[in-house]
């Protein structure tokens, strides 16, 4: 069976359980005419729900045969590069990550991609009516339109953005966006006129504690003391992040048969505890030689995949929290923001991480 | 310019009959080549011992960069050795001696495939022992750019190595080795060390043939001042008529010419060339000098600007000058890398001089493209100029180092692989869509971790049932049963986070990353996209995952990991697990283990029972321990 953050991963409205607002704005859309639907923009902190509630927007709108995903790998030529990407689909919607491609090419793809949905009517929707009346309140006017949902759409280059505004009105009547991302600062304005924004909050501490909870209860997982503060514990760990904090919940109980006690220590991804070690060496060593050690670390990191602006990030934050001088953190805050945005305009980010390393041991040393 | 070379055309074609002056002083025996004695010694020693038979070697590698006497020297060997080998063999039917010494592979005949021409090349030489002893050289490779004939060409040299049935002719591969100056283009950012840009032998051959037994490998260097100017001071004395005729030998004129062309570079084909056209010249053009220009290699340039030079006055500006003037590619983004790689080994630097350092490479990296000749000489200038002063005199024995941005590279493409087959899986077995960003930060380590305690359950559990059918037992989580060694992973994604280091060597990669693995990456990519990849999934994982086979040192290892943290506490829940479940519930057991075995298809019977028999040994032993 899947892993527990996808075994109780709601699937209809009804089902979804924090932030009880923006559940009653995707009911209240889904209840009127599916024709007006408006394009999605849904942003959120990263594990607050923006994917699963989307999922059960598309089921009250459709059926649950949004859930029967089938992927295809399709192929796109761009001057003589070849290109792929991994398209999931349902009948009745399309999703693609277009930072799964990399580079500039997102334009050509999106474009393709949404032209190839926009110029095709779902035609087959219209005879199927007539069966899933009963799903629709109004099923005159049953939605006639494809959904396609672009994951990680803050990724997009600026190019393919613009060319969206416009596919987004020439094929209106066929496609529907719904675009999820973690922050706004990256989509231009004209998108964001054009869409309806939505903003999934991440859950609160308390509402993942209870959200653990009930899945303890299913799983049978035992938790020793019922004031639930190993389940506060991983919350806080997880800072609003659902889906960490369920990953979290289940190798802690797998690794401890299924009991939880208030000492059980959090697990956390090993590249955090890499990155904390780093910290701590950085703060007591402060030398060359610990730098090019931090070196083959970042090196290993990198191969990874964990993103360079996480790792900047992580490390600014374990750093700050283990300083007490107010003015050294300040310097710290401070190289970190020059590096990020040397990291965002550089090629090597290898450079720049390990320039932030350099420059804060200076700093400390001062 | 352009009138000079016009005039010298002209005086060419009117003494066309005269040869090319390293065509007609190309030497007749081998003490007159231009070579280091212990070299020439150790070579024709070499090809003796083969000859005989007392040596294991059956490929001569000579490498080296062009003009330094290499395809020479092995001709005139085996001009010398063969006959006498030839003679000791022949029994008198045949009077062989006047047969060609050698043959030489050549990539003319265009009737055979390329692909095949290799191949077949070898094969036919095969039997050239005996009486018509022939010495196998190869100098020309096949085009070895396309990675199939690469592949093709370095698998019938293995077969040639591995060969024990016959005695084969000795076979000796000259390989000129020589670095193409690398255009820069972002999109191919992910194989930099390659052989489209380093043609040399760690990339022509593979780490099988270099470290093969059965391979000697000989380094040519450059030819030294000394050896060319005596070559040249003899060919000035044969060709006193021409020289005179051209009023070329008043007032030491040959010899400052000689001089100077033998300093400036190590190649001597190009050295006589040189000097051949000198003398040509009519006496009122003094033509300049232009020899092969003697490109400073990768390493060197690293070095210089990590070192600096040995004579501290001109220590900055002229020598960064001569290196951006030499070096053969200043745009390759592998000497910022090189430079960066490498900054500290020449002295122990202040904590603040590295961190001046890096802001300059820092710098220089947001700059621009790296097309842009200004950034990157910024980075050397500034570098040098921070680390101005004395080298650590035991320091300059430390190594330079190849940048590990390739070998990142590499690691980070066979990561992506497992990603995309790891996405696939879910999708197919689980029926869930990961996002890329969410696998690479949570899923790649939470999710190997949770399905290596489910696996280690299961097989707990089955083994239980297996030994004593007996027993009821805690309520089986049917999050476990789905759980198959085969296709789920149970190691973190791309492998444990360890540092990764530079190596002193270049070539020290691991096999299964080499360009034509990466292929199979993407073949099964593609195959498994296909269509229902849950049937194929099985032997594709295997072969992606090798790491996956499951053994008895490894259910230690997860006992160990367990434990790790709490073991005393550990031991006792799983002693309250077991006692809470004599009471669980009888009926569901046999269900458990049909259901088991006929979700899983992909569990053959017998294996499986191997892996059962297997296990249920270590797992006694925990069960006694507690």
């Amino acid at each position: 069976m899947s892993l527990w953050v996808d075994k109780y991963r709601p699937s209809t409205l009804a089902e979804l359980s924090h932030n009880e607002h923006v559940t009653n704005i995707l009911k209240s859309l889904s209840e009127n005419n599916p024709n007006d639907l408006p394009h999605l923009l849904l942003y959120g902190p990263n594990g607050s729900g923006k994917k699963t509630r989307t999922m059960c927007l598309l089921n009250s709108i459709f059926d649950s045969s949004v859930y029967r995903l089938k992927i295809d790998v399709r192929q796109f030529q761009v001057n003589s590069r070849k290109l792929e990407l991994n398209v999931v689909s349902s009948p009745h919607h399309v999703e693609i990550t277009p930072s799964d491609l990399g580079g500039s090419y997102d334009r050509v793809v999106i474009q393709e991609l949404l032209k190839e949905i926009g110029q095709t009517e779902q035609v087959e929707f219209g005879s199927n009516i007539s069966n899933t009346a009963n799903n629709n309140s109004n099923s005159n006017k049953s939605p006639r339109f494809k959904v396609v949902i672009i994951n990680d759409a803050n990724s997009l280059s600026l190019d393919a953005q613009a060319a969206l505004r416009r596919t987004m009105e020439k094929y209106s009547k066929n496609i529907r966006l719904f675009m999820l991302c973690d922050s706004l600062s990256s989509i231009i304005s004209p998108i964001k006129s054009r869409v309806l924004l939505l903003r999934i909050p991440a859950p609160t501490n308390q509402e993942i504690v209870s959200i653990l909870d009930s899945i303890c209860f299913k799983q049978q997982v035992n938790i020793e003391n019922k004031d639930n503060s190993c389940l506060l514990k991983i919350a806080s760990f997880a800072n609003g992040n659902l889906r960490l904090a369920l990953l979290t919940l289940e190798s802690m109980a797998m690794a401890n048969n299924l009991t939880l006690k208030d000492t059980t220590s959090v697990i956390r991804p090993d590249w955090q505890v890499v990155l904390m070690k780093m910290s701590n060496k950085i703060i007591k060593e402060r030398n060359v030689k610990c730098l090019i050690e931090c070196r083959s670390m970042l090196y290993e990191l990198l191969a990874h995949c964990i993103p360079a602006d996480v790792i900047l990030h992580d490390l600014t934050m374990f750093i700050i929290s283990a300083l007490a001088n107010p003015t050294i953190i300040i310097g710290v805050v401070k190289n970190a923001s020059i590096f990020d945005e040397r990291l965002a305009l550089g090629s090597k980010v290898i450079y720049h991480l390990e320039g932030f390393i350099a420059n804060v041991m200076c700093e400390m040393e001062k | 310019m352009g009138l000079k070379e016009s005039q010298n055309d002209d005086m060419i074609i009117g003494k066309k009959q005269q040869d090319n002056w390293y065509v007609k002083y190309e030497p007749k025996c081998l003490s007159q080549v231009a070579i280091h004695k212990r070299k020439l010694n150790d070579i024709v020693s070499e090809i003796k011992s083969i000859l005989d038979g007392k040596s294991e070697h059956k490929i001569v590698l000579l490498t080296g960069p062009s003009g330094c006497s290499k395809s020479t020297v092995i001709k005139l060997i085996a001009n010398e050795l063969i006959p006498e080998y030839r003679k000791q063999n022949n029994n008198g039917f045949k009077n062989a001696s006047k047969d060609a010494c050698f043959t030489e592979y050549s990539t003319d005949d265009t009737t055979i495939s390329p692909l095949y021409s290799f191949e077949n090349f070898l094969e036919s030489v095969k039997y050239l022992v005996g009486p018509n002893l022939q010495l196998i050289l190869v100098e020309d490779l096949p085009n070895i750019f396309y990675p199939d004939i690469k592949l093709r060409f370095q698998n019938s040299l293995k077969k040639w190595i591995n060969d024990d049935t016959r005695k084969n002719p000795p076979l000796v591969i000259c390989l000129t080795e020589c670095e193409i100056p690398a255009l820069y283009d972002e999109n191919s950012d992910f194989h930099r060390f390659t052989i489209e840009q380093k043609f040399i032998s760690e990339t022509v051959f593979d780490k099988e043939i270099l470290n093969s037994p059965s391979v000697f490998r000989i380094r040519f260097n450059p030819i030294n001042k000394t050896l060319i100017t005596k070559v040249l001071k003899d060919i000035q004395s044969k060709e006193k008529l021409q020289l005179q005729k051209n009023d070329k030998l008043r007032g030491g004129k040959p010899l400052r010419a000689i001089q100077e062309i033998a300093g400036s570079c190590g190649d001597i084909r190009s050295a006589i060339t040189n000097f051949q056209n000198w003398a040509m010249m009519p006496p009122h053009v003094n033509p300049a000098i232009h020899t092969r220009q003697e490109g400073v290699s990768y390493f060197h340039a690293v070095g210089k600007c990590v070192f600096g030079s040995q004579h501290a006055n001109n220590d900055t500006g002229t020598m960064i000058d001569a290196l951006i003037e030499n070096y053969v590619s200043i745009h390759d983004p592998n000497l910022k890398l090189g430079v960066y790689e490498n900054y500290h080994i020449s002295k122990d630097l202040s904590i603040s001089v590295a961190s001046d350092i890096l802001d300059i490479i820092g710098l220089s990296d947001i700059m621009g493209t790296s097309s842009n000749i200004a950034n990157d000489e910024y980075c050397f200038r500034g570098v040098r100029e921070r680390l101005k002063g004395g080298v650590d005199t035991e320091s300059s024995h430390r190594k330079i180092k190849f940048p590990r941005e390739w070998k990142m590279n590499k690691k980070r493409f066979s990561y992506r692989s497992e990603v995309d087959d790891f996405y696939l899986l879910n999708i197919s077995k689980y029926k869930e869509n990961f996002q890329k960003r969410d696998i690479d930060l949570y899923y790649s380590y939470y999710s190997p971790t949770i399905r290596k305690f489910q696996h280690f359950k299961k097989n707990y559990i089955l083994s239980c049932l297996k030994s004593n059918p007996a027993t009821s037992h805690n309520k089986i989580d049917s999050d476990i049963v789905t759980v198959d060694e085969n296709t789920d992973y149970l190691d973190r994604l791309g492998g444990k986070i360890v540092g990764l280091d530079a190596d002193s060597e270049m070539l020290k990669f691991e096999n299964k990353y080499t360009d034509d693995s990466c292929m199979v990456f993407n073949k099964n990519k593609i195959f498994l996209s296909s269509s229902n990849f849950s049937s194929n999934k099985n032997e594709i994982s295997k072969d992606l995952s090798a790491d996956d086979d499951f053994d008895e040192f490894e259910i230690d290892k997860i006992i160990e990991d367990s434990d790790i943290e709490e073991s005393g506490k550990e031991k006792t829940n799983n002693d309250h697990g077991i006692d809470t479940s004599k009471d669980g519930d009888e009926e569901d057991e046999d269900d458990y283990l049909i259901k088991m075995f006929s979700q899983a298809p992909s569990f053959q019977n017998d294996t499986m029972d191997q892996h059962m028999n297997s296990l249920s040994d270590s797992d006694i032993d925990i069960l006694n321990n507690v």
